[in-house]
């Protein structure tokens, strides 16, 4: 790996340079940056990517949410899974909200495309910790999404590549109401399984998508604007394991389909207040099949969803500005479960990649409905070169279960209404001693209701509460020269409450999850980026982090499972005659997996089941992926143009261990890998 | 060939060589393996006597003269663990048996359906009532014992009878009276055909591809009542079998195959290059946890 640090070292001193080399001679810019970071008030080390930006960046395909994935302390997650893991948190643990929506994920399955296409995002800001008081509900962090806006003019946009095809439509209707129409459709399966036969889904799971984006808006007067967004995403993915030995087939089916229709009012006045009152309702269906030889697993999970987000900002004083808001968030979801207890598997389970689950199964039918309501409120007082934003939540959650115990006979079924009070002071300072320098701190309280499908009697635990975290971030900006930035943090994250499967051999009726996990997360990070100097951009990021978890006081210590120590990317493009030629290089720690010390013969159900050492206590070996891209945009003339590019993944063709797979009796293994080199060509034509 | 689909041939060509090849399949017998673990009778109430027999085989042929360690397990799995068996019964938390033959009488421990069944003692005042267990999927619980052979450790279970969890007393009632226990499945002889063509075992041609038919006994698939907590209702499902295909040469098309009908099990199997003799092994098994084990000898000639 060393030659990764001598590259790495070469292009930092190269850049040193070129800056200041840049700085005297004082050329203009000549192109747009790649990646943008701007300090906003939600919270520090926030970092917003517009769309055009994000979409050119290698390794994406053209999709502009997935540049989250090179944001420093976003780790790099296992082929196909589509989880966003922001320091150390598992993925259920941070949300993804568009336009004030939230939405059930991030990624199509598959994880080779984002929820919503690049041509309805306007920019993208990634909250990885500390977060001011308008957010809560996560105990990681957050992605907030903006909405591209609506264009007064007819404009067409069509995108294509391998993975699928997007159109869109913008179109003023009248003088006023301007409407957008997306839509997008995958035709990776198909295509695929065509050429290649329906045997390749076998070894690698196609995931089939479609989603679609309606936005109109209604500008009333200057300032002034009502808005309408509908989003609609369908998701399906089968996976089949040893199909030609019987009693091991294992076959997974995961559906998901959400759908979000909101509203907004927004108004700014002159003297800066902002008012916006946004009310949204949504409807998911969740679908988990599988089969493991003989033993079942089902949870089938459909759920309403509604959600209001109400804001006013003002300035309340010469150096004080206030924001009040109201934050409210529910679900009305109705469950059934058959199978196993350990599938879907939960976070800290341990087993090997295709094992059966045990055979034991049960059932159980539930309801509930879990509703927060929090109102916050936050200040920013600026005092010369200090500015402090204290802000406070408080947060009424409802928590409401339809069975308390299991189902007995024919008695009617006893439930459950609780309301769960809790408070989230946060705090954020942030002090300027020069120009060029800026430090900060962050502090706050962060809670996270349970999830539904947690609350079974059967299956989970109906009296769950909200799970606590404790966030505290210390860092600096630092603005090498008018291009050249540096950011420099370090983190620690402290989780207790967490919901974890209880460790006892019988647990108490009604108790198969418990509330006695704790875990934590800290590290640092440090990232320069180069927004622009004579056709040359880039951005050098390297993080180091730990995550840890206890599920229970008596139980050790153990790595989560998404923790990966270090991560470290390096990413450049430069402008030549109108191409764009740009680089990645991602080195990451390899992912934590259970040791296998031993194995036995499992007569009854005719196959091997491991001994397992230290829970997480190996990883998995390095990654390390080199990807390069070529775009260029041609203008056809008539307003239409024309932007292709080809990026090649893997461009090495190394070998990433991706998992590892052991022979039926655990006496060997091997690593199932990543994807070879691999081209994806894509185009846009717009007018 | 345009570039589009030029590409996908190469990710689906590259992303099948992403599999690694882990060696032979398990139907592959190359050292000294545990076939199956069979109780007589099949399913029993705590107390019980059963006889436990033990089937080995290596690439020589059966494993009969041998010392087995056998124990009863008595520490239940959390339900956290994935694993068929607590991880503790492999150390310590087992009773040992007397006898080291590869069948031996013993009964079944009294606290069987307590430790691993759904019959949990009360609990006393103030304390919470725990979590019955969860039975498989034909409704059915299994005290484990541990059998250890040439240094393989073998997990095998003795399907129990216990009491309904979460049953009217209606449903347990009748669950009772007309829940027939499960009886160990039987094969009778072992039907070759090459190109639809019968040959007999004497005679098996080598390199050839041949069709195997395991024939069964009538009623070998039982069927028994099962309890559905979420209905509130039993109903009368059939047994699957299934059949586990070994042997030291040859290759079998599959490992395992399930019963296509009611009356036979179909596999298909390519024979040795070389002639000479050679032990196939059929091991027959109900999802209620019954089994029987065959051998079946093939004469592989030179033709």
């Amino acid at each position: 790996m060393r030659w990764i640090y001598w590259i790495l070292g070469g292009l930092s001193w190269w850049c040193g340079r070129a800056v200041y080399a840049e700085d005297r001679q004082k050329d203009p810019v000549s192109f747009e940056t790649v990646v943008r970071a701007k300090q906003q008030s939600q919270g520090p080390l926030a970092t917003t990517i517009r769309a055009e930006d994000a979409a050119a960046v290698t390794g994406v395909s053209g999709d502009a949410l997935r540049a989250v994935e090179t944001v420093p302390g976003v780790a790099r997650t296992q082929l196909g899974s589509g989880q966003l893991v922001i320091w150390g948190a598992a993925p259920t643990e941070s949300r993804v909200l568009v336009g004030g929506m939230e939405v059930p994920a991030l990624y199509h399955f598959g994880g080779f495309r984002t929820v919503l296409p690049t041509t309805m995002v306007k920019e993208l800001t990634l909250l990885p910790g500390g977060y001011g008081a308008a957010y809560g509900r996560a105990l990681g962090g957050l992605l907030l999404v903006s909405e591209r806006p609506t264009e007064n003019k007819l404009h067409v946009e069509l995108r294509a590549d391998l993975f699928d095809t997007n159109v869109l439509l913008s179109v003023p209707l009248g003088r006023q109401i301007r409407v957008a129409l997306s839509g997008r459709y995958s035709y990776f399966e198909h295509a695929l399984s065509a050429i290649s036969g329906t045997a390749i889904g076998d070894f690698f799971p196609l995931p089939r998508y479609y989603d679609f984006q309606v936005r109109a808006t209604l500008p009333f007067r200057p300032g002034e604007q009502f808005s309408v967004m509908i989003l609609g995403s369908g998701d399906g993915l089968r996976r089949t394991r040893s199909p030609a030995d019987a009693a091991q087939t294992q076959t997974e089916t995961w559906r998901r389909d959400f759908y979000r229709f909101g509203l907004r009012y927004e108004r700014r006045t002159l003297d800066g207040a902002q008012v916006s009152v946004a009310p949204w309702v949504g409807f998911d269906v969740n679908d988990y099949e599988a089969s493991f030889g003989s033993t079942p697993a089902r949870l089938f999970r459909r759920e309403i969803r509604y959600g209001l987000r109400a804001l006013y900002g003002v300035l309340a004083a010469t150096r004080v500005s206030l924001t009040i808001g109201l934050d409210v968030l529910g679900g009305i979801a109705d469950l059934n479960r058959d199978g196993t207890l350990t599938r879907p598997p939960r976070e800290g389970d341990r087993a090997v990649f295709g094992q059966s689950p045990g055979s034991e199964v049960n059932s159980d039918t539930w309801s509930t409905h879990i509703a927060d309501f929090a109102p916050f409120l936050s200040l920013v007082v600026r005092l010369g070169s200090l500015r402090i934003e204290p802000g406070l939540r408080a947060a009424a959650t409802l928590i409401d279960a339809s069975r308390l115990l299991p189902r007995v006979g024919a008695a009617p079924p006893l439930g459950s209404r609780r309301f769960v009070f809790t408070l989230e002071p946060r705090l954020l300072l942030r002090y300027q001693p020069h120009h060029r320098l800026s430090l900060f701190a962050s502090t706050g309280l962060f809670h996270q209701p349970p999830d539904a499908a947690e609350l079974s009697a059967v299956f989970g635990n109906p009296t769950l509460g909200p799970s606590r975290a404790v966030h505290a971030i210390l860092g600096a900006e630092v603005e090498l020269s008018r291009v050249l930035h540096a950011e420099l943090a370090g983190y620690y994250r402290y989780l207790d409450q967490l919901v974890a499967r209880s460790p006892l051999t019988t647990p108490p009726l009604a108790r198969a999850l418990s509330q006695d996990g704790t875990g934590q997360s800290y590290g640092g990070q440090i990232s320069i980026r180069l927004s622009a100097w004579r056709n040359f951009s880039g951005l050098v990021s390297y993080s180091v982090s730990r995550s840890e978890r206890r599920d229970e006081l008596t139980l050790p210590v153990r790595l989560a499972d998404f923790d990966q120590t270090h991560l470290l990317q390096l990413m450049a493009r430069y402008v030549l005659s109108g191409f764009g030629l740009s680089l990645r290089l991602r080195y990451t720690s390899g992912f934590p997996r259970s040791e296998v010390v031993g194995a036995y013969y499992d007569a009854r159900g005719d196959q091997y089941q491991p001994v397992f050492g230290q829970t997480n206590g190996i990883r998995l070996p390095d990654f390390v992926q080199l990807d390069a891209m070529v775009d260029r945009s041609f203008r056809l003339g008539r307003g239409v143009a024309l932007a292709v590019q080809v990026e090649v993944q893997n461009i090495t063709n190394r070998k990433n261990a991706e998992e590892i797979v052991y022979r039926f009796d655990f006496t060997q293994h091997d690593y199932l890998t990543g994807l070879p080199a691999i081209a994806v060509l894509g185009a846009k034509l717009s007018f | 060939m345009n570039t589009p689909k030029r590409l996908i041939l190469s990710i689906a060509g590259l992303c099948l060589g992403c599999v690694p090849d882990l060696g032979v399949p398990s139907s592959l017998i190359q050292s000294p393996r545990v076939l199956a673990v069979r109780s007589e009778p099949a399913e029993a109430t705590p107390g019980e006597t059963v006889r436990l027999m033990l089937y080995a085989a290596d690439p020589a042929g059966p494993v009969v003269a041998a010392t087995v360690d056998w124990a009863w397990c008595s520490a239940p799995k959390p339900p956290v663990e994935s694993n068929v068996i607590s991880e503790r019964c492999l150390s310590d938390l087992a009773t040992p048996l007397p006898s080291h033959e590869l069948s031996i009488i013993t009964q079944v421990p009294s606290d069987a359906c307590a430790l691993f069944g759904p019959e949990l003692p009360p609990q006393g005042p103030g304390e919470p009532a725990l979590r019955p267990r969860d039975p498989d999927r034909t409704g059915g619980y299994y005290q484990p014992v541990r059998a250890r052979l040439l240094g393989l450790t073998t997990i095998g279970g003795v399907r129990i009878r216990c009491g309904l969890v979460g049953a009217a007393p209606a449903i347990a009632a009748r669950f009772r009276s007309e829940y027939v226990p499960n009886r160990n499945p039987e094969a009778t002889v072992l039907g070759i055909s090459v190109d639809n063509v019968v040959v007999t075992p004497g005679s098996i041609p080598a390199r050839r591809e041949l069709t195997l038919h395991l024939h069964l006994l009538p009623q070998t698939v039982e069927r028994f009542l099962l309890f559905d907590s979420v209905q509130q209702s039993l109903q009368s499902t059939p047994e699957t079998l299934r059949v586990s295909w070994l042997s030291a040469q040859g290759q079998f098309r599959i490992s395992t195959t399930t019963a296509s009908d009611e009356s036979q099990v179909q596999n298909h199997w390519i024979a040795p290059d070389n002639a000479g003799p050679v032990l196939l092994w059929t091991v027959l098994r109900d999802d209620r946890g019954g089994v029987s084990v065959l051998s079946h000898v093939l004469q592989v000639e030179d033709q």
